[in-house]
């Protein structure tokens, strides 16, 4: 190995010149870069330009390196906007290609304007649905992660049926448990659940998987509070159910608020299943209208209908996370 | 009369005996320090006394509470003797008035008018009266474990554990704690403090307690067993210490 590799890529003393050889060129990012130059090539052009001037300029190293530093920079940029103009691109072809049709089946003002109304007022039934299967989520979804923390040996059986009621539900597609608790239930003609209409067993299907997701975030919530909570409750006379109530649950919440208002998002969007027991909900109604417009204007008008509420919650739901680590950041 | 009664009690760790045969009694108005090395079942004797953590075996009596019984009404013995822990353990959702008002609310069900105007009054004796609004977190190590001295005295105990309360502090709070707990002694409140405070040990404690493999390995009043300690282990551990705070 020469003196002149180890001093660097540019020989610090003429004497080394001899020994100096340049790097080989990789050929990939230059093609790269090429193809990104021909894109769009301001970015391209001052790569290239600084790369130039980088490799011939009879200046200081330091200033050499700073353009090899700036030739860096601008291929990266260079490759991002190249990146973006072909995302852009593609969308803008598959607009207008076959003569705007794609345009015209799914952003079609008038089957729009005719439709929407229509949408809307059925999104409301997903919005009631949604809200309603979230409370009695949240309530049995507490309820199982309470029986299955239970403590002591008399509870076991509590514990056992909380556990493999959860794992099952877990473990179920949302569109079956819809099927077996939704459609099912009502054709056993058992007293109560024969009366059920649809929209109270879409209901109650949602709550009975939805609730086995909740217990385990509520779960991860209540063991995430230090047992020395607990040890100090239980000091000042606390019974366990005071200590859960007053001390663990408290905390507990406050940590799991975030996940908990993704699970919304969810429920919401499952809500669309419900259609499947025949339910009038928003995305059922754009199907109709599909049918009767023969235009698929009526998914893009559902499609915003959920996406107005469900990307505000997502943004709320990252604003909390951020928050919440700054503050532990502050200490 | 004999108000803490703890005789011969065994308690285990998975193989480890930390307990190994104890016995300990305190009478009502004493300040009874336990020193020993870390792992020494200090704190794990605290917690036995309050029912905290079970027993293998041996027998703890407090005040007419039999804390070893099957069957022992933990919850009444609570009620009895309250315990301060090392690391305060402060609940950080509640501000200090809410941490000291929470048991005697909940647990001897006063009003919540009466329960706050008596934790005012405790959080006014630990000199933390214009802090009571403000929550664990925007309260020093010192001020957060005088705060859990009041919660201790909110629900009016016969006797108070006090697990090396000053041992998470940083050096300048350490002082602002002991006041207090010197100040409870004087007033004749019952104590069992687990303590690395050497000298604060000999000024406030009635008897002085030194474990060692899980025993009671020598007891005595504080001049003596500081001045003139009678074991060959109890020296050596004594000496261990001054040593160490030489350097």
């Amino acid at each position: 190995m020469s003196s002149g590799h180890i001093a660097g890529r540019w020989p610090a003393e003429p004497s080394q010149l001899d020994e100096y050889q340049p790097p080989a060129v990789p050929r990939t990012p230059v093609a790269l870069l090429a193809a990104s130059t021909v894109a769009f090539p301001p970015f391209g052009i001052a790569a290239i330009w600084h790369a130039r001037r980088a490799g011939t300029a009879l200046s200081p190293r330091a200033e050499r390196l700073h353009h090899a530093a700036r030739s860096r920079l601008f291929a990266w940029y260079s490759f991002g906007a190249a990146f973006s103009i072909a995302v852009g691109a593609l969308l803008v072809a598959i607009f207008v290609l076959n003569d705007f049709r794609f345009a015209r089946d799914y952003f079609s003002i008038e089957h729009l304007a005719d439709s929407l109304p229509r949408l809307i007022a059925a999104f409301w039934k997903n919005l009631l649905a949604s809200v309603v299967a979230y409370a009695t989520s949240l309530a049995w979804g507490l309820v199982l992660a309470l029986g299955r923390g239970l403590p002591g040996p008399a509870a076991a059986p509590v514990r056992w049926l909380a556990v493999v009621y959860i794992d099952i539900f877990r473990g179920l597609p949302i569109l079956l448990t819809i099927l077996i608790v939704g459609y099912g239930l009502p054709l056993t003609g058992l007293p109560f659940v024969k009366d059920m209409d649809t929209f109270t067993a879409g209901v109650a299907a949602m709550t009975a998987l939805y609730g086995a997701y909740l217990a385990e975030v509520f779960r991860s919530g209540i063991e995430g509070v230090h047992q020395s909570q607990t040890m100090a409750a239980r000091s000042i006379g606390l019974s366990y159910v005071q200590t859960m109530r007053f001390v663990v649950l408290p905390q507990a919440v406050v940590t799991i608020a975030p996940p908990l208002l993704g699970w919304y998002i969810s429920i919401l969007k499952d809500t669309s299943l419900l259609s499947i027991l025949g339910m009038l909900e928003a995305v059922n109604v754009a199907r109709i209208s599909v049918i009767n417009q023969n235009n698929l204007s009526a998914l893009t008008g559902v499609a915003l209908c959920f996406l107005v509420v469900t990307i505000p919650l997502s943004r709320l739901t990252d604003y909390f996370l951020a928050r919440r680590a700054r503050r532990r950041a502050g200490g | 009369m004999t108000f803490i009664d703890v005789s011969d009690v065994h308690k285990r760790y998975h193989a480890a005996d930390v307990l190994d045969g104890i016995s300990l009694k305190v009478d009502r108005h004493q300040v009874a320090c336990l020193i020993g090395a870390s792992g020494s079942g200090k704190s794990t004797l605290l917690r036995c006394i309050n029912g905290l953590e079970a027993i293998q075996s041996g027998y703890i009596r407090v005040g007419n509470v039999i804390v070893s019984e099957e069957l022992a009404d933990h919850n009444e013995l609570r009620k009895r003797v309250s315990i301060v822990f090392q690391q305060f353990n402060l609940f950080p959702h509640m501000s200090a008035l809410e941490n000291v008002s929470l048991g005697p609310r909940r647990v001897l069900g006063r009003p919540k008018d009466d329960a706050e105007q008596e934790a005012q009054v405790l959080l006014n004796r630990v000199g933390l009266g214009n802090k009571s609004r403000r929550y664990p977190d925007a309260l020093s190590g010192g001020e957060q474990q005088r705060v859990a001295i009041a919660r201790a005295l909110a629900m009016q105990p016969d006797a108070l554990l006090l697990d090396e309360v000053t041992s998470a502090l940083d050096p300048e709070l350490v002082g602002e704690v002991l006041q207090i707990v010197s100040e409870l002694a004087h007033e004749g409140m019952t104590m069992v403090l687990a303590t690395h405070e050497m000298g604060f040990a000999r000024d406030v404690a009635t008897t002085v307690h030194f474990l060692a493999d899980g025993v009671v390995h020598e007891s005595g009043p504080p001049e003596q067993l500081f001045e003139d300690p009678q074991l060959p282990k109890t020296r050596s551990f004594l000496k261990r210490l001054t040593e160490a705070r030489r350097i």
